[in-house]
Order: structure tokens, then C-alpha cells, then sequence
């Protein structure tokens, strides 16, 4: 028994010498990423230029690893990040804080090209995370929908809405 | 069977009430989660919101039963009730589809998501398809000041903030306007909310209508923030506050829940004062300042050293605050020994503090806390108004004096929660709230009758009250006596004079002894002046005797402006004298500008402290504030400085309870504060957590400085655990109030029993307390007498340096009866000097056409200015404008 299962192991090994390699010549020949695979993680613009992130925190509270730090700047109307960090020395990719955003800023991306011989320089900042697209998500852009006011959208003018009532009138 | 609970049945559960409670009430408190928006545990309920429908069945034969509403309905013994009934299920659902069709599509971007009612109800109700596909209704939004942002689009028309603001509080500036769909909460015009109570509407409203503005500009998640429960430092009635802070910053304040205290509020200056600690005006180095003026800078360990110089001498002398906790004056009594320690208070405040402490301790006299005045069924005022000095009192005031008496509602069979019938029977059968001070109070509108006597008829007023209590036979021309015979739970309120007090205890003790269970509050002016009381100490005036008398002493003050107490002459001449100043505090003041050496010290947000508020309840507040390079806590460095003078007892206050040891054994009267929290937390794992469950960015917040996470903070010395590791308690130290799906505060009525009501230093006796001796009556002031005024904005002095209350101090008024102004040429705006003893101060004219004729109200506390003894004789000479007073 012992010999027949040595004999048909090395007959296997030599048909190898015939089948198609597998073997991918990295880095000069690159794999095929779908867009939709989980790797190096970007902040978006909306269709107007404009940072999307409102810095509503809900990504750093998904990322199971915590690794996401922001804070909301002073701006009473438009919120923006004033700072925007990711370590991603910890991040495993799991892409939930893309699931979690509710204005679709923070994505994935088809990159995992990210080694670094410094940990330290796996901690990306807002300026090494913004890029000037909207990403794969072409035409959202949560302040014209959502009700605040902001520079330009006065109240009543988001999608969806009528003109801001008259309170002193009493007409229905 | 237990005649204090009922018994329902709710969904074949057994569940157990409180006669008295309405079903809601009774639901949440068994834990069951019923969604409801207007009905709130303080404000009662008015059935506006329609969505705590339940069904009710009505007997064990009736199988379709009713759909009532839960928040409308008392509950009965045996009462037999479906939540999960699938008809009153769609109904919910339907009433909040309703709801959220004009709601904007704000919850990223609004201050109150993840805190939010509305979200947790939506949540619970389940309710997750719009269908509703017209336009949504938008609203203006209205400048309401620098607490509150308003952003109107997201109400819900519940209510709730208008019958706070208005039948609550008492504010007649804010309102509903419009009709159908488009009502709207606001203002007649867009202008600052004048209620000093308006910053609860951010907790009261169940959405983000209402956004605290100063926390908007460095805002955070609640789940992100480390709560501290905290005790604010701004007033001497202890309100519990939760501190919450994230990164070593301190982002806001809110109300920590204690029953008998300040309940589900809090007053502005408490909510928005605090920001004093982000201040530009707090001290955050030490300086040496030589003799030319020139200040260098000194590390901690330095100035420890420098501290410890004048500490090795025997010619020290100690200056406490009451705005320090007790820990940091009982490390400097200890040091420089009970002879060589004064109060640093004015001869006046010293007076009234000793008189309280002789009232409380001495004489027993039973203390009225907010809550039991609230309950109150007659409200005497004697002296003072409690709104600008104990906000959170006069809050409970109004409340007694604008409902009807538990008894008439009693009568009526109209349910204490149910708001608008309890408030309408109050229009027929008032509770009396009798007030007698000099001046115009505001508490006036709800009073049923102000006398504005001057201070020394107010205390013949007191002794006739006295005497006819005693004989009932005598004249009674204020019917004041005849009011408070016939309660049966009166409080009287008094402040300002140490012989009016006296009178006003004696008042109480001779209701206590005709069978009435009256209770006395006493005003005091600071947050722990009655614990520096306690202490026993001499006043300023003492310390600036002792000063010159002695040889060229050292002089040690702690946590202090004394220019805000003492007269600058007297002061200066004083200081004169000395060998060295130094001066510990927490923000910059006049008196640390002029220290040799100005010590910087954390303030009560960066230490764990004990502060005694004025009913005499020892409560702890706790290191709230994490930030790296935080001044340490002024015991802490008086330790250290100690131990480098070579003074051997200080080596024994290693930690906070040693040092609570230490003072116990000096001061009986603070032995109590030995058990304020239980001392088994020493390495207990399962300490109760400061961070919440769900503090994000753990691996990334210091990643900019350093990739490698670092140590948590130990937090040696405090009960609470500074991490996310251990056990959440379901009593008074529960950092957050957080129950599964309620995430708002909100919350707190799944925990009806989580309040932490301090210790009592003097415990009420059933004894019949002690009648005091009368001081013989002053001898009348020439001229006018000027009383202190006492603002909620403006006249304290740490929230002052806050610059969102900073923005809402007005300019400080000298207050006359129009014929005294007449009589003087003088009219409302007109600026003068007005002189007592030796300060002067620039005053414009306000009239009070009901005041005591000869008296004059006089702002004090006014930043930078240097506060005049007050009460006394009154200059008013016409100021020459561009002149500085
Ligand atoms: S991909 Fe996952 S681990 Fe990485 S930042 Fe996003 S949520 Fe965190
Ligand atoms: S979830 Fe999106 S919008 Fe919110 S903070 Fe993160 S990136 Fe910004
Ligand atoms: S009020 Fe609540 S539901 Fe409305 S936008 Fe704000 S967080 Fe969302
Ligand atoms: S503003 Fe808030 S509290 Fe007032 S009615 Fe609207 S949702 Fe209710
Ligand atoms: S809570 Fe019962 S109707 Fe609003």
C-alpha cells in the first residue's frame, strides 16, 4: 500500500511538468482586482469638488479595530473633518466603515500596494486619504438632500423640499 | 399584601406599580420598552403625542379590549394590558411613519444623533420603509442666543419644549406659533432666550431641535465622550452633572439625575459654566515673579520646591477658599496648622456661613432640599432671591407655587402627572408663595403676595410671625402666620442677613412645635462655603490682622481672588507687610497677577474633590478630565511641598482617602465624608467604567504622535475605572445612563433608583430643634443701604471666564426706589459712582418702583472689579464719563 501511494504521488508531481503555470510575475505583472475589493481606503469629493465626509463619526464607530480617529471642525452648518486618521497598521479591511457611511466619502479601493519598513508611515492623515473623484459612487451628494442649510442651499431648497413655512400665517 | 404596589398585567406578565403612576410611568420602570415622545418623568403628561397607545382590556372577559393611551392612563390593581397586541402595534407604527414624513434628512449631521429619542423610537417601533412621497415642510431657523442653536426642521411637534419652557420654568419668551402642520417653536423674534433654564431643552426635546452651541464647535459623539459624574461647581446647591470629556478636552455638561436635588435640570450657568476650564483666563504653568515683576517660568517640580520654602519656616500663614474642594483647604490647614488657617471670605459671608452652621448643626433645624420645596405646600421667601444665587431652588419654588396643593388635587382626584388639569386647578387654589425681601425678585409672577419691606422691618416681620404663630390671638395683618399654620409642609427660604436667619430658623422651630413639619433652605453664597465653614477658620479681615501684627509672614492662598473679598486699601497695606505670596489656582486672577509665585493647579474637573453644598450634603466629585499635560490637583502639590519642607505628616496623605482620614480626625464635623464612597475599589477590576462601550478611535487617536497605543491613565485614587474594562453599577455612580435601545438620556428612567444623594453631614432629627438667640437689631445705616445684587450670569466668578456666559452678563445696575432716585436727580441709565466704605464702583441706574424705600440693590461680582462690603451705607455721586471709577 505504502509504495503504490509513493509511486502515484511522484506520478502526480511530474504531470505538473505539463499543466498551464499559475504562477503571477509580481510585481511586473499585476493581478486583476474587482473594483468592488477591499484595499487601500480613500475619502471621496461629491459631484461638486466638495469634501463629502461630514465627519458623523459613524465609520470610527463600525471599525472593529478602531482605527479610525476624526473630529468635526468648529463650523456650525456644514460639517467637515478637521482632522481625518487612519492607522492602518491595525485596519483589517473589512470595509464596514464604507457600509457605514451615510454619504459614501470613505471606500475601498482595489489597492493594497501599502508596505511600509515604519509602521509609523502606515498612519495616513486626511491629506493622504482625499482624493479629487467622486470614487465609485458618481453622483451622490448628501447636502443637497439633507435639511440643514448650508452655503448656497438655503432651508427649503434640498431635494424633496417645500419653501420654509410662515409661521404667522394660518392657512393650512 | 403590600398596600404600597399594585400589581398589572401586561402581556400575561406580572409586573408591579406604584399607586399614583401612570401606565407608562409604571412600564418603564419594570423595564418594558414602550415608545412614547411627550410625556417626560418631571413635566408629567398631556397625551399630545399619541404614541404610547396600549390596549386595555377591561376584565378577564373582554377579549378586543381598548386602545388607550399609556401616558393618560392611572393605573389600577389588576388592570390587564397588551404592548405587543398587533392592533396597537400598527397604531405606534403609524403614528410614527406620520411623524417622520417631514423629518429632514439631518441624522449624520445632527448634534443629537446616537443620542437621539426619535432615532431609538423609530428603532423600536421598527418602523424602516418611507412611503410618503410629496414634499417635506421646512422651517426657519432662529438665532436663540450664544447656549442654544436652534434647528427647527427636525421637531416633531411634541410639545415638550414649550411646556417646559413656559408652564415649567416660567419663560414667557419662547412659544408656539402657527397652525396644522406648520407649527413652530420659537421666538416672536429671533433674539436670546432670556430663561436661564433654556439650555434643558437641549436634554428635553427628543430630537436635535435644541443643539448646545458651545459643544457643537468641538462636538462628539455620546458614545465617544468619557462621563464623569461630577458636582457643579458653581453654586451652593450641588447639582450632579455628568462631565464628559474626549482627548484631554473637555466638551460639555450634562445633567446627572439626583431626586433630591436638581432632578431632570440643570440652570445655564451650571450647563454652560464649566467651559471656564477651556478658558483662556485658566493658569496652566507656574511663575516666579521677582522683584522688578518679571515672571519666569517654572516646572512643576520647581514650583513644588519654591512652595516648599515658605512651608519650612514657622511664620506661615494659610488663606482657604470656598471654591476649593475640602481635600485641598483641609492639605493647607494641615500644613500651616489650625491657628495659621483663615477662610478667605468677607467678614459678611463669614457671618452668614457661621450662622448656617449654627442653624444646621447646632440647633437642628430640618433643611428643605429643592425637591421637598417643590413639595412644598406654603413657600415663605425672607430676604433674598434664590433665582440668581440657587437657580436650581427658586426652579423647584415655581413649581409648588404653580400647581395646586397634592391635597387639593387630592380632592379632585386629578393624578399629579397629569400636567394640564394639575396646573389648571392651580388658577383656583393657589399654593401661597409669600415672598418679603426689599427688592423685586423673580419669582414674583407666581408669588401670591411680595412685601418689600427694608432689612430691618423684614426682621420685625420675622419676629411678629414668630410671635403670632406662638399666639395666635395677636394682629396678623400679612396673614403670613395664618398661611403657614394651615400647611402642613411649609419651607421657608431665606438668605442675605445672619439675623434673618436666626429668625427665620426660630419661625420653623416654633411650627415644628405646634405639629407643623416645616423646613428651612438656607442661601449661601459659594459652592463650598459651608464646608470651609466647617473648618472653623477666621475670616480674610483675621488673616490681614495677622499679617500686620505678625513678622513679615509668608502668606499661602489657595484657589482665591482676594480682591473679590476684601477692600484694595486694607489689602494692599497688608501685603505690604509680607515676606512672600504665593498663590495656587486654577485660572488667572488679580491676586495670582501679584504673587511671587503663581502656582498653576488642576481645577475640580482634574481632581477628585468634596464639596459641602448648602444643606449640608458632603458630595464627591471626580477626575474627569484626561489630558497630558493637566496641572496636578492643589493637594497633590501642597503634599509634595509639604513633604520637601520636611514636614513628616504630610508623607501620610499618599492617596485621596488618607488625606480624607487626616481631616476626619482633625474636624468631626467632616467625619461623615469618610464613607461617601466605599474604599474596596482599590485594584478592583470591575470598578465602573468612565469610557462607554463603544469609545472609538482607541488604535488611532495618538497614532499621529506615536503608532504604538499607549498605557491607559491608572486613576489610583478614584472609584471609577479609567477604561472601558469593568462592571456598570446601577446606582448613583453610573457614569452612563444607557440602557440596550436607549440611547438618550432618555435612559435614565430605566434606572428609577440610580441617583446618588451624597452624604448629610447633619443628619435631620426628629427632635424638636433648638430656638436661637436674637443679635440686638443693627442700628439703623445713614444714607441708603446698598444690598448686594447677585447675577446668574456674571456674578460668580468661575463661569464667568466661560465666554458663552460671558456673552450674556449684562452691565451692572444700582437698583433705587423711583423717589429715592427722584429725590437725587437721577433716572434710569444714568451712570454714577456709588461709594461704600472705601471702593467705588460705576453703576447705571435701574428702577424698581416696588422697593423698600432707603435701600439701593447694588450689582456685585462683576469681573475684575474688586467687590465692595456690602450690605452698607451707599455715595452716589454723578460719574463724569470717559473718567475711569
Ligand atoms: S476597513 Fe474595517 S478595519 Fe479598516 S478602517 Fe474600515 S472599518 Fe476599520
Ligand atoms: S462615515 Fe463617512 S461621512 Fe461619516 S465620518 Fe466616516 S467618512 Fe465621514
Ligand atoms: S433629530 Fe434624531 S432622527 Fe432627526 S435628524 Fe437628528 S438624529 Fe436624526
Ligand atoms: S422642538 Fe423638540 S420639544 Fe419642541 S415640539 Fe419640537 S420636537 Fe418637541
Ligand atoms: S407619551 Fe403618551 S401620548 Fe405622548
Amino acid at each position: 500500500m505504502f509504495i503504490i501511494s509513493a509511486i502515484r504521488t511522484l506520478w502526480l508531481t511530474f504531470l505538473h511538468l505539463f499543466h498551464k503555470t499559475e504562477t503571477v510575475q509580481y510585481p511586473e505583472q499585476k493581478p486583476y482586482l474587482a473594483p468592488r475589493y477591499r484595499g487601500r481606503i480613500v475619502l471621496t469629493r461629491d459631484p461638486d469638488g466638495e469634501e463629502r465626509c461630514v465627519s458623523c463619526y459613524l465609520c470610527a464607530a463600525v471599525c472593529p479595530c478602531d482605527c479610525i480617529s476624526l473630529q468635526k471642525s468648529a463650523a456650525p452648518d456644514q460639517w467637515t473633518p478637521e482632522h481625518f486618521r487612519i492607522n492602518f497598521s491595525r485596519c483589517i479591511f473589512c470595509g464596514f466603515c464604507e457600509e457605514a457611511c451615510p454619504t459614501s466619502a470613505i471606500q475601498l479601493i482595489p489597492d493594497f500596494e501599502m508596505s511600509e519598513i515604519s509602521r509609523q508611515s502606515l498612519v495616513y492623515e486626511k491629506e493622504h486619504l482625499l482624493i479629487a473623484g467622486t470614487g465609485k459612487v458618481p453622483d451622490y451628494n448628501f447636502y443637497r438632500i439633507a435639511g440643514v442649510a448650508t452655503p448656497g442651499k438655503p432651508k427649503g431648497a434640498a431635494l424633496n423640499e417645500s419653501p420654509p413655512v410662515d409661521p404667522r400665517g394660518l392657512l393650512p | 399584601m403590600d398596600l404600597n404596589h399594585l400589581h398589572l398585567d401586561v402581556d400575561r406578565t406580572i409586573i408591579t406599580a406604584q399607586p399614583g403612576q401612570n401606565v407608562l410611568e409604571a412600564c418603564l420602570s419594570a423595564k418594558l420598552d414602550l415608545p412614547y415622545f411627550c410625556w417626560h418623568p418631571a413635566l408629567g403628561a398631556v397625551g399630545a403625542c399619541r404614541q404610547c397607545a396600549v390596549k386595555l382590556f377591561n376584565g378577564p372577559e373582554d377579549h378586543t379590549g381598548t386602545i388607550v393611551m399609556a401616558c393618560m392612563t392611572p393605573v389600577t390593581p389588576g388592570m390587564r394590558l397588551s404592548i405587543t397586541d398587533p392592533a396597537t402595534a400598527q397604531f405606534r407604527d403609524r403614528v410614527i411613519e406620520f411623524v417622520l414624513t417631514n423629518h429632514p434628512h439631518d441624522c449624520p449631521v445632527c448634534e443629537v444623533g446616537g443620542e437621539c429619542h426619535l432615532q431609538d423610537m423609530t428603532a423600536l417601533v421598527k418602523h424602516t420603509e418611507r412611503r410618503y412621497r410629496f414634499t417635506k415642510r421646512t422651517h426657519l431657523n432662529q438665532d436663540l442666543g450664544p447656549f442654544i442653536r436652534h434647528e427647527m426642521n427636525r421637531c416633531i411637534g411634541c410639545y415638550r419644549c414649550v411646556r417646559f419652557y413656559r408652564d415649567y420654568a416660567g419663560g414667557d419668551d419662547f412659544g408656539v406659533f402657527g397652525a396644522n402642520r406648520n407649527i413652530y417653536f420659537g421666538r416672536a423674534t429671533p433674539s436670546t432666550l432670556d430663561s436661564e433654564f433654556a439650555g434643558n431643552l437641549v436634554e428635553v426635546c427628543p430630537t436635535g431641535v435644541f443643539v448646545d452651541k458651545p459643544f457643537a464647535t468641538r462636538f462628539r459623539r455620546k458614545w465617544d465622550m468619557r462621563a464623569t459624574p461630577s458636582i457643579c461647581p458653581h453654586c451652593a446647591v450641588g447639582c450632579n452633572i455628568t462631565v464628559q470629556e474626549r482627548e484631554g478636552e473637555f466638551r460639555r455638561v450634562v445633567n446627572r439625575y439626583n431626586a433630591a436635588l436638581n432632578g431632570y435640570f440643570l440652570c445655564d450657568r451650571g450647563r454652560f459654566g464649566v467651559d471656564f476650564i477651556r478658558s483662556p483666563a485658566r493658569r496652566r504653568t507656574s511663575a516666579q515673579r521677582d522683584a522688578q515683576g518679571t515672571e519666569t517660568p517654572l516646572d512643576i517640580a520647581a514650583a513644588t520646591a519654591a512652595l516648599a520654602e515658605p512651608l519650612q519656616t514657622n511664620n506661615v500663614i494659610g488663606i482657604g477658599s470656598p471654591r476649593a474642594s475640602l481635600e485641598a483647604n483641609a492639605a493647607l490647614r494641615l500644613l500651616v496648622g489650625p491657628a495659621h488657617f483663615y477662610a478667605g471670605v468677607s467678614d459678611h459671608d463669614a457671618d452668614i456661613i457661621a450662622t448656617a452652621i449654627t442653624i444646621l448643626r447646632d440647633a437642628a433645624v430640618p433643611i428643605a432640599t429643592p425637591a421637598d420645596a417643590a413639595q412644598a405646600d406654603a413657600v415663605l421667601i425672607l430676604g433674598e432671591d434664590p433665582s440668581d444665587i440657587a437657580p436650581i431652588l427658586a426652579l423647584s419654588l415655581r413649581q409648588s407655587a404653580q400647581r395646586a396643593t397634592s391635597e387639593a388635587l387630592a380632592i379632585r382626584q386629578i393624578p399629579v402627572w397629569n400636567d394640564s388639569a394639575a396646573r389648571r386647578s392651580a388658577a383656583g387654589s393657589p399654593t401661597p408663595l409669600i415672598i418679603a425681601t426689599p427688592m423685586s425678585t423673580r419669582l414674583d409672577d407666581c408669588a401670591t403676595a411680595c412685601l418689600r419691606p427694608a432689612p430691618t422691618a423684614l426682621l420685625t416681620l420675622a419676629a411678629t410671625i414668630k410671635a403670632q404663630l406662638e399666639h395666635p390671638s395677636a394682629a396678623d395683618p400679612t396673614a403670613i402666620a395664618a398661611i403657614l399654620c394651615c400647611a402642613s409642609a411649609p419651607v421657608i427660604v431665606v438668605g442675605g442677613d445672619s439675623a434673618l436667619m436666626r429668625a427665620a430658623a426660630n419661625i420653623v422651630t416654633t411650627l415644628r412645635r405646634i405639629g407643623i413639619a416645616a423646613r428651612l433652605s438656607i442661601l449661601l453664597p459659594e459652592a463650598n462655603s459651608l464646608g470651609l465653614g466647617l473648618f472653623g477658620a477666621p475670616p480674610l479681615s483675621a488673616a490681614l490682622a495677622a499679617i500686620q501684627t505678625g513678622s513679615a509672614p509668608h502668606v499661602i492662598v489657595l484657589e482665591n481672588d482676594l480682591h473679590r473679598r476684601s477692600e484694595t486699601g486694607p489689602l494692599e497695606h497688608a501685603f505690604s507687610h509680607i515676606a512672600s505670596l504665593s498663590v495656587l489656582d486654577c485660572i488667572e486672577t488679580p491676586t495670582t497677577a501679584t504673587a511671587d509665585l503663581a502656582i498653576a493647579v488642576g481645577s475640580f474637573a482634574d481632581a477628585n474633590g468634596t464639596i459641602v453644598n448648602q444643606e449640608g450634603r458632603a458630595q464627591r466629585s471626580f477626575k474627569a478630565i484626561f489630558g497630558a499635560d493637566d496641572p496636578a490637583p492643589s493637594w497633590h502639590i501642597l503634599r509634595n511641598a509639604g513633604i520637601a519642607a520636611g514636614r513628616l505628616e504630610a508623607t501620610a496623605w499618599a492617596g485621596h482617602r488618607d488625606l480624607i482620614e487626616a481631616m476626619a480626625a482633625n474636624l468631626p464635623d467632616l467625619a461623615a465624608c469618610r464613607i461617601l464612597w466605599p474604599h474596596t475599589y482599590e485594584g478592583d477590576m470591575q470598578r465602573p467604567p468612565t469610557l462607554p462601550h463603544r469609545y472609538s478611535g482607541r488604535t488611532a487617536v495618538n497614532a499621529a504622535s506615536h503608532v504604538r497605543e499607549p498605557q491607559p491613565f491608572a486613576n489610583p485614587d478614584s472609584p471609577l475605572g479609567p477604561t472601558m474594562e469593568g462592571t456598570m453599577p446601577r446606582t448613583g455612580l453610573m457614569p452612563h445612563v444607557w440602557s440596550p435601545g436607549w440611547n438618550s438620556v432618555q435612559a435614565n428612567l430605566k434606572f428609577p433608583s440610580a441617583a446618588e444623594p451624597g452624604v448629610m453631614l447633619f443628619p435631620a432629627s426628629t427632635r424638636i430643634p433648638a430656638e436661637l438667640p436674637l443679635p440686638h437689631p443693627p442700628s439703623p445705616t445713614p444714607g441708603i443701604l446698598a444690598l448686594p445684587i447677585r447675577r446668574v450670569f456674571g456674578s460668580e466668578e468661575l463661569s464667568n471666564l466661560a465666554p458663552a456666559v460671558a456673552s450674556r452678563v449684562g452691565s451692572p445696575i444700582l437698583r433705587l426706589n423711583p423717589a429715592d432716585a427722584a429725590t437725587r436727580g437721577l433716572s434710569a441709565g444714568t451712570m454714577v459712582d456709588c461709594t461704600i466704605g472705601t471702593t467705588t464702583v460705576r453703576r447705571s441706574i435701574a428702577l424698581d418702583p416696588t422697593m423698600a424705600a432707603g435701600v439701593a440693590g447694588l450689582t456685585i461680582g462683576v469681573q475684575g472689579e474688586a467687590n465692595p462690603p456690602l450690605p452698607g451705607s451707599l455715595t452716589i455721586t454723578a460719574s463724569h464719563p470717559g473718567e475711569p471709577s
